[in-house]
């Protein structure tokens, strides 16, 4: 196929593999074509290689440019037309190149003469060719120069080929070398050489710094320089690993030692080695091999031992048991726990390896344990709880065995781990959570009182049933609502009161508040409340007081009645039989004559009448046979103290009432009402003589003080008759000393009702003065009266004695504060230096004992003194002659 | 324990007879004697210290400055921490110190004269009283 040939790839790939398209020109080509020229006396010469679009002319020789396009190319025919030599000796005679613009244009080409450029491989790259714008032919030698100058480019280009590609190549060892210096390096690896025969050692740069030695130290470091940095327990062993290794025939070896650096510490070394050389006798002569740090992963794995070893520990102090066991139920490995126990009941404990059923055990445990393992190989991890009953020990015990699978690496299973735990104390405690649980559950379900807990803001925490049939709310209305939303507004003051004193500590029973039921209605309600400082909640306790409520004010209500029927009241109410034996007592018996019914019962009613009243009462009470109800006029009745009350009494016949079968007896103790009378006859009687002979005086007088009565007692006290003192002012007569204090009381009356006037002087008839002490009652607004009572008692020997009494309490005083101040005072110095005297009499030095005796002296004559001054004090104490 | 001990009181004989005394009871510490309250209160005021203990033995009827005066002086000055005060009275006769029983620094009430028995109990007490603080 015409032209198939230029863009064929096989082609274009030799021509691009020789990398010389679009390349600077070099003197060697040039050479080439002006050659080419030469021999074939030509003025230009060309070396035109052709890719897929146009031509480039790596020399070119006798014109000026290095490429043209392909429709302007001789050289193409070579490759289309498969051709080793192409020549046209008149192009422009050539339909094919005639339109070429070289043809038609200047240089005005006549001549081509062009040689295949062929590749060892067969492609034609272009041609070596010689042009001239004369018609030309060439000679046989011509040609043939052209040709072996065409192959000698070729070979040109192959050769160029060839050092590109060494080029390329030393580029990439050099790259490659770098970068395994890289990869040593970064793996920290260090390489060494040992010259055995002259025993001198060569190391890379990591191999310096893992071994810490410098260049110029190396130079005459022996292997005894190296034994002697090495560590000395590792020593032996590296000696005899390096003597195994250079024995003929050894193959490589490592060694893994402590080495010495510059600062004092020591690394961990691993080495590799090899002997690279032996001589004829077998004697090594060069070894080498690398060294590499392994400090940090050597302390790694002392780590990794150590906590190993405290795993084991940790597994090995714990009372659970954990074991491990292989597919065939043999053991793989176990703790201590596990063995122990093991031991204790077949006498050995198993080894590893061994099956893990004993003889020792009941059949049903082994093939239980079985069917556990069998379980666990089945479905995987599971756990179960045991009850175990020790019937010699009498106790229940629990455990909880876990078991898992074990797996290798490629996650095949390869055994069974068993763990089982103690767990009886959780057991049961949980036990006794539960049934505590539940037995609070039951009390609050069956709880009629609202059982609640409250936090300390207010909000329900919890609340039993109960709620739902007392304020109407159920439990889950109410949990989480605060408790004074459903306070009653009167009470939310008090309740708030309270809440706040039981959050301090105290424990209050038996508070009352109101709630307001869910329908409106008030409920009154009673509290418990504790307040738990550690959870911070009330827990209370809330009965429904409704009925209580109710029941309090039946209770005051019938109190009440029964007080005033039956404790208050006077009355005794009693049952007797026909023959007065007591069957029944109200409780009033005990106030009223202190005895209490029981001490009637089995007691006859007239054994405590009066012997007096006896028959009178007796015939009374006979008639009762016959009448319904019959009244005993006052008789006396004989109280615990054995004084003799008047009573009445009301016997009513209810012996045919089946309820009562017996004589009703009212009695109503008279006696206060009797005495009151008989009193007042008495004080009426009193009255008269007190009026008439007593020491008392009555007068009447107006707000200013002047007479309008007075009784006739003033004429033997005041020896000043009624009438004298009618018509006169009453302060005409009080002592001047003492009128400013009778006047201020004595108006007081005109605001209050009565005033005590203290005793003052008032002027006796004959002159002299007496005491007199006062009452006096306004009236004023008494229509029969009409004025103020003054009611006067003459004291004066009763002033007197106390006047006389507070002059001699005085003295009495005196002579107590003498006592105490002055005859105390010597009498106490005197007590002190005689005990000073006689317990310290030999220690006391000459001097001491005579100033001792000084004081002694002194205090006695202050004592003589002081009574003399006593005495005269006491002598005319008291004379009330003197006073009045 | 150390204390300082002051002795305030007119009758050089009573004087004479408590320096007897605490120098036999053993209390130790210094003794000042000083014939009335004035010159006590002045002493204190100078050289009163929170860091002393002081005893006070105080009579009551005293010329220029008396008991019931000092111990209105006194109050101001120290604490029942530091001091106590031991009233003297020439008499079982109460009624002239009922108005100083209520005070705090009144450790007690001491009658005429005072012997030995007393002022041991006296030291048991300053002792108890002081280590207690001491403690506490």
């Amino acid at each position: 196929m015409k032209g198939g040939n230029i863009i064929d790839t096989n082609r274009l790939e030799t021509l691009m593999s020789f990398d010389v398209m679009d390349t600077d020109p070099e003197a060697i080509y040039d050479e080439i074509t002006s050659l080419a020229a030469s021999i074939c006396d030509t003025p230009t010469s060309l070396i035109s290689l052709i890719d897929d679009k146009k031509q480039f002319f790596k020399s070119h020789h006798g014109i000026d440019y290095n490429e043209t396009p392909l429709s302007e190319s001789f050289c193409k025919y070579l490759i289309e037309d498969d051709l080793d030599l192409f020549i046209v000796e008149n192009a422009q005679n050539d339909n094919r190149f005639a339109h070429f613009s070289v043809v038609k244009n200047d240089p005005g080409i006549k001549f081509y003469a062009g040689a295949s450029l062929t590749s060892p491989n067969g492609n034609r790259l272009g041609s070596l060719c010689v042009l001239d714008n004369k018609v030309r032919e060439l000679d046989d030698t011509q040609i043939k120069g052209l040709k072996t100058l065409a192959k000698q480019v070729v070979h040109l280009f192959e050769l160029r080929k060839a050092k590109k590609l060494e080029l390329e190549q030393k580029i990439d060892l050099e790259r490659k070398g770098k970068l395994l210096d890289n990869i040593v390096s970064a793996t920290g690896i260090g390489i060494w050489e040992r010259d055995l025969a002259n025993d001198s050692l060569t190391l890379s740069e990591q191999g310096l710094e893992i071994f810490s030695l410098d260049k110029d130290s190396l130079k005459d470091f022996k292997t005894d320089h190296w034994f002697s940095r090495i560590h000395k327990d590792d020593l032996p062993l590296v000696k005899k690993k390096m003597h195994d290794c250079l024995t003929y025939p050894s193959v490589s070896c490592n060694v893994q030692y402590r080495f010495l650096q510059k600062d004092g510490s020591y690394k961990w070394i691993y080495e590799e080695g090899k002997v690279l050389k032996w001589s004829p006798k077998k004697e090594p002569l060069l070894m080498y091999g690398t060294i590499q740090d392994v400090t940090e992963k050597k302390s790694f794995s002392t780590e990794l031992q150590r906590i190993k070893n405290n795993q084991d520990a940790m597994i090995n102090s714990t009372r659970d048991l954990m074991w491990s066991i292989d597919l065939n139920f043999n053991l793989i490995t176990a703790n201590t726990a596990f063995h122990d126990l093991v031991e204790k009941i077949q006498g050995t404990p198993f080894k590893e390896g061994d099956p893990v059923f004993s003889d020792e055990v009941p059949l049903q445990v082994t093939k239980k344990w079985k069917s556990y393992y069998q379980r666990a190989l089945d479905n995987g991890r599971f756990s179960v709880k045991q009850k175990i009953q020790n019937p010699k020990k009498f106790w229940t015990t629990y455990g909880l065995t876990s078991f898992d699978l074990m797996y290798n690496k490629e996650g095949e299973t390869i055994g069974i781990t068993c763990f089982l735990k103690d767990i009886t104390s959780e057991v049961l405690s949980q036990q006794v959570l539960i049934n505590a649980k539940e037995e609070m559950q039951k009390i609050m379900d069956t709880s009629l009182d609202i059982i609640c807990t409250i936090d300390e803001d207010g909000y329900f925490l919890t609340v039993n049933q109960a709620s739902k049939e007392i304020w109407g709310y159920s439990p889950k209305e109410i949990i989480g609502t605060n408790y004074m939303d459903l306070v009653y507004e009167e009470d939310k003051i008090v309740t708030e009161k309270s809440a706040s004193s039981v959050s301090s500590g105290e424990k209050i029973v038996n508070f009352e508040n109101r709630y307001i039921h869910k329908n409106g209605h008030v409920v009154p309600m009673l509290w418990s409340s504790n307040w738990d400082e550690k959870e911070g909640v009330f827990y209370c306790i809330a009965r429904d007081n409704t009925e209580k409520k109710k029941s309090d004010l039946k209770l005051e209500n019938s109190e009440r009645r029964f007080k005033t029927l039956v404790q208050e009241s006077s009355d005794i109410i009693s049952i007797l039989d026909i023959e007065g034996n007591f069957k029944y007592v109200s409780p009033s018996s005990t106030k009223v004559i202190h005895m209490s019914p029981e001490e009637f019962m089995g007691k006859n009613a007239f054994d405590f009448i009066h012997p007096d009243d006896l028959d009178r009462v007796k015939a009374k009470f006979d008639l009762i046979a016959n009448h319904v109800s019959v009244i005993i006029e006052s008789f006396r009745f004989r109280n615990k103290f054995g004084e003799w009350r008047w009573f009445i009494a009301n016997v009513s016949n209810q012996l045919e009432e089946p309820s009562i079968q017996g004589v009703v007896i009212t009695s109503r103790d008279i006696h206060e009402t009797r005495n009151a009378k008989e009193q007042l006859i008495q004080s009426e009687r009193r009255y008269k003589t007190l009026v008439q002979e007593g020491s008392d005086m009555i007068c009447i007088v107006d707000e200013k003080a002047n007479f309008s009565y007075a009784s006739p007692t003033t004429s033997k006290i005041l020896n000043i008759t009624p009438e004298e003192f009618v018509g006169t002012n009453a302060f005409v007569h009080v002592h001047k000393d003492d009128y400013d204090m009778v006047y201020e009381e004595f108006i007081k009356v005109l605001k209050i009702p009565q005033v005590n006037i203290k005793p003052f002087r008032f002027r006796h008839g004959s002159g002299h003065w007496i005491w007199l002490e006062t009452i006096i009652t306004n009236k004023l607004e008494e229509p029969t009266i009409n004025g103020i009572v003054v009611n006067a008692k003459d004291v004066t020997i009763k002033v007197q004695h106390l006047k006389a009494i507070e002059e001699q309490n005085a003295q009495l005083r005196k002579i107590a504060w003498t006592q105490s101040h002055i005859v105390r005072a010597p009498v106490a110095r005197l007590m002190g230096l005689v005990d000073l005297l006689r317990d310290d009499n030999e220690k006391l030095k000459a001097e001491e004992r005579e100033q001792i005796l000084n004081f002694i002296v002194n205090s006695a004559d202050e004592i003589d003194h002081v009574i003399k001054d006593i005495v005269e004090n006491t002598i005319n104490a008291i004379d009330i002659d003197d006073i009045i | 324990m150390n204390y300082e001990i002051l002795l305030i009181e007119d009758d050089p004989i009573f004087t004479f007879l408590l320096e007897k005394g605490i120098k036999h009871a053993d209390l130790k510490g210094d003794t000042i004697s000083f014939l009335n309250g004035k010159l006590a209160i002045e002493y204190l005021n100078k050289e009163y210290s929170d860091q002393k203990n002081y005893i006070i033995f105080l009579d009551l009827n005293m010329p220029v400055m008396n008991g019931w005066e000092f111990m209105d002086e006194l109050e101001s000055l120290a604490s029942t921490d530091n001091c106590m005060v031991f009233v003297l009275t020439s008499s079982a006769y109460r009624d002239d110190i009922e108005k100083l029983k209520k005070k705090p620094l009144v450790a007690d009430f001491v009658t005429k004269p005072i012997t030995e028995y007393l002022l041991k109990g006296i030291k048991e007490n300053i002792e108890g009283n002081f280590e207690q603080n001491q403690t506490t």
